[in-house]
């Protein structure tokens, strides 16, 4: 696989789903991050951006811990992280068409 | 070569990456150091600075600096880096010169760093480093290209191979000889990571590095060791068996060095003549450090699987299992690894606090990882565990011995965890994020393997011939001195000083079960807590009334403490903070007297309870 431009299937976002509902090992392209109720948001963007949270950019769910995902384990373009259910609640991605 | 002009050309060149991209592995390939390493984010929480002669034999100064993803700080160690590279902390420390350490199997992310950096407006290069784990997962990077786009130079570099930076050494010549580099103007406007995204992605097509995942191996392996299920009791069995180790495979050599120890005793006593010297020599010196140094076989092992969980990747997956646990006493995993560190030792555990973002969070862990059971610990625990737990199989060849000794270290676990609950109480920031990184893994380097664990010999053996040998000294004069009266019936030490300052204390550590012996080893205990392993030997050796002062510590303390003394003892060492270091550690990272008196006064409070508690429970128990 390489880099390829967002896959918005006829320029609509209306098939993302948030990263805490995409199934384990499902390729999928990062669409955005939600704003949530927060002072924060900004910088909280700006923060899952520097790990590579960014438009476009790969994603993919490795694990999910036991009773209610939360941490999970995602690979997010050539790096791993573990992030809380809050963290993958307001990432929005698109699942690669099968 | 000039030595002055090298004094004042030296420019200082700082190593700036992504975390875990092989800054400090450049560094100690370059200056000869020996920093610590291992694959995860955040080994590096504090500048270092070294220096080392170019080719050409200039002299170059080399800073390396915490790992960071972006140049806006989100914590402690984060912040250094940004201080130092905006010349915040000191102006004349700013670098001359900056380079960006990227790992070639993730240039994605090391070149959005990059882009900030040249926004900085440094005068820069570029390492490109691992590219021989990456030319092993079949990725070329056309590093001509990428140096022509970027506009600076970029060196190829593998910081695990003796010779791996010769080119990023020329480089750093380079930059010496010219000794002119400046900064230029800062371009305008805030760091824009989103702004700069469409770029990095054109760069990473054009110099072939657009390849998206991780690899293979690691997917495969995490789908094991992160399986909801498997995940959780792998992590156990390895905790598990790390401490049924620790007792398995150490009684070889245990019993060796405590044969040779018995040995030089007795023949020291023999070649010497009755006096004070012998006495100073048998049983102050060898009794005190024989006691100890016979612990060396299991603190190697104890590191042993340490290195290894740290040099594999596996011990941010283990924080990443133990979020959820974390997250309900209001911490998160990355409190995992400072406390995991804190097994070791609790110094540089409440050092690699700094990769911890929320301050609150950082100060619960700073607090709690004194309970993390330190190596320090395994003597006592050892010694006592030796004496009174009979070395027997329970069953499928689990040890008893080891079994206690891994309750010991969960007992530690669950009242820290339990601290924790109150000091976080109520539950404020419960959503805070993880956002940890997992590496991929890689095999573990056996020679560096080896290098930490003869540092930790090092260590160890330092502190023996140091700190444990001049107590020991200070214990056996308080000991002797005064002399009994005549016709004394009574060993002589009780007439001495540290037998009245023992009776004294006794009174208080009376109602938890410790008699004069313990009463004096805890005081020396204070500086470190296996120097009351030492005090212990010199003690018992100058109260013993027979002639055969060198025998084995283990039987004298079996026969003479009852079974609830050497219990309640345990439990006093579980809480106890017997360590000064520890103290000053905490007052330097939180700048402040408040928490280490708040520290100790808690910990001194528990520990007396925990021991009473026990100490009384075992009394009723044994009737």
């Amino acid at each position: 696989m390489s880099d390829a431009e967002t896959p918005l299937r006829n320029g609509h976002k209306v098939d993302s789903l948030r990263l805490i509902d995409l199934p384990i090992g499902r390729p999928a392209r990062v669409v955005g991050i939600d704003a949530r109720v927060s002072p924060d948001d900004a910088s909280e963007r700006r923060r899952l951006a520097a790990i590579g949270f960014l438009p476009g950019e790969f994603v993919q769910v490795i694990a999910h811990s036991p009773l209610g995902r939360n941490p999970i384990a995602v690979a997010i373009g050539n790096s791993m992280f573990g992030l809380r259910r809050v963290e993958a609640e307001c990432i929005r991605v698109l699942p690669e068409p099968a | 070569m000039n030595a002055q002009a090298a004094s004042v050309a030296a420019p200082l060149i700082a190593l700036v990456g992504n975390p875990n991209c092989g800054k400090t592995a450049l560094f100690n390939l370059l200056t000869g150091s020996r920093q610590r390493v291992a694959n995860y984010a955040g080994v590096t929480v504090e500048r270092k600075e070294g220096s080392f002669l170019s080719p050409s034999g200039r002299r170059v100064r080399l800073l390396d600096l915490p790992g960071a993803y972006s140049l806006e700080p989100r914590t402690p160690d984060e912040q250094i880096t940004c201080d130092t590279l905006f010349g915040a902390a000191h102006l004349a420390d700013r670098p001359d010169f900056v380079v960006a350490v990227c790992d070639a199997n993730n240039l994605r992310q090391g070149l959005r760093l990059t882009f900030a950096l040249r926004r900085l407006g440094c005068p820069m290069g570029l390492a490109l480093n691992m590219v021989d784990l990456a030319r092993k997962r079949g990725l070329t990077i056309d590093v001509a290209r990428l140096s022509r786009e970027l506009g600076i130079t970029v060196v190829e570099t593998v910081a695990t191979r003796s010779g791996g930076a010769r080119d990023l050494a020329g480089l750093l010549d380079g930059i010496a000889a010219a000794a002119g580099a400046s900064w230029q103007q800062a371009i305008p406007g805030a760091e824009d990571i989103e702004q700069d995204h469409a770029e990095v992605r054109r760069i990473l097509r054009a110099v072939g590095a657009d390849r998206v995942g991780v690899p293979e191996l690691t997917v495969k392996i995490d789908r094991v060791v992160l399986h909801p299920v498997i995940g959780p009791i792998l992590l156990a069995a390895t905790l598990f068996l790390m401490f049924q180790a620790v007792f398995a495979w150490a009684q070889a050599p245990m019993n060796a060095i405590n044969a040779g120890v018995t040995m030089f005793g007795t023949w020291l006593a023999e070649v010497l003549p009755q006096s004070h010297l012998r006495s100073l020599l048998v049983d102050g010196v060898l009794a005190g450090l024989g006691s100890v140094i016979v612990f060396l076989p299991q603190i190697v092992i104890l590191f042993f699987f340490i290195l290894l969980l740290e040099d594999t990747g596996y011990l941010p997956r283990a924080a990443f299992m133990l979020d959820r646990l974390m997250g309900g006493v209001g911490l998160t995993g990355r409190s995992f690894i400072p406390l995991l560190s804190s097994f070791a030792c609790a110094i540089p555990g409440i050092m690699a606090t700094r990769t911890i973002r929320d301050p609150r969070d950082r100060l619960t862990t700073i607090m709690i990882a004194p309970l993390m059971t330190c190596s320090a610990r395994l003597p006592v625990y050892a010694l006592i565990i030796g004496a009174f737990i009979p070395h027997r199989e329970v069953s499928g060849g689990l040890q008893l011995q080891g079994l206690v000794l891994f309750g010991l270290y969960v007992f530690a676990v669950v009242a820290a965890m339990l601290v924790a609950f109150v000091l976080k109480f109520p539950k404020r920031g419960r959503g805070n994020p993880l956002t940890l990184e997992l590496p991929a893994y890689h095999a573990p380097n056996l020679r560096s393997l080896a290098i930490g664990l003869w540092q930790r010999v090092q260590i160890f053996l330092t502190r023996v011939g140091t700190i444990i040998l001049s107590l020991m000294i200070v214990l056996w004069f308080l000991s002797t001195f005064p002399a009994p009266p005549p016709g004394a019936t009574d060993p002589a030490i009780t007439y001495s000083i540290a037998g009245k300052i023992g009776s004294a204390l006794a009174v208080v550590f009376g109602p938890i079960g410790f008699n004069w012996q313990i009463s004096i080893a805890l005081v020396p205990g204070l500086a470190a807590r296996e120097v009351a392993v030492g005090a212990l030997g010199t003690v018992y050796a100058l109260s013993a009334t027979q002639a055969d002062v060198a025998s084995a510590l283990t039987p004298l303390i079996a026969a003479s403490w009852t079974l609830p003394t050497a219990l309640s003892l345990l439990a006093w060492y579980v809480f106890a903070p017997q360590c000064l270091s520890t103290l000053a550690t905490v007052k330097r990272e939180t700048n402040s007297w408040r928490y280490p008196i708040i520290m100790a006064a808690y910990l001194f409070g528990l520990a007396y309870l925990a021991s009473w508690i026990t100490y009384r429970v075992a009394l009723a128990w044994t009737g």
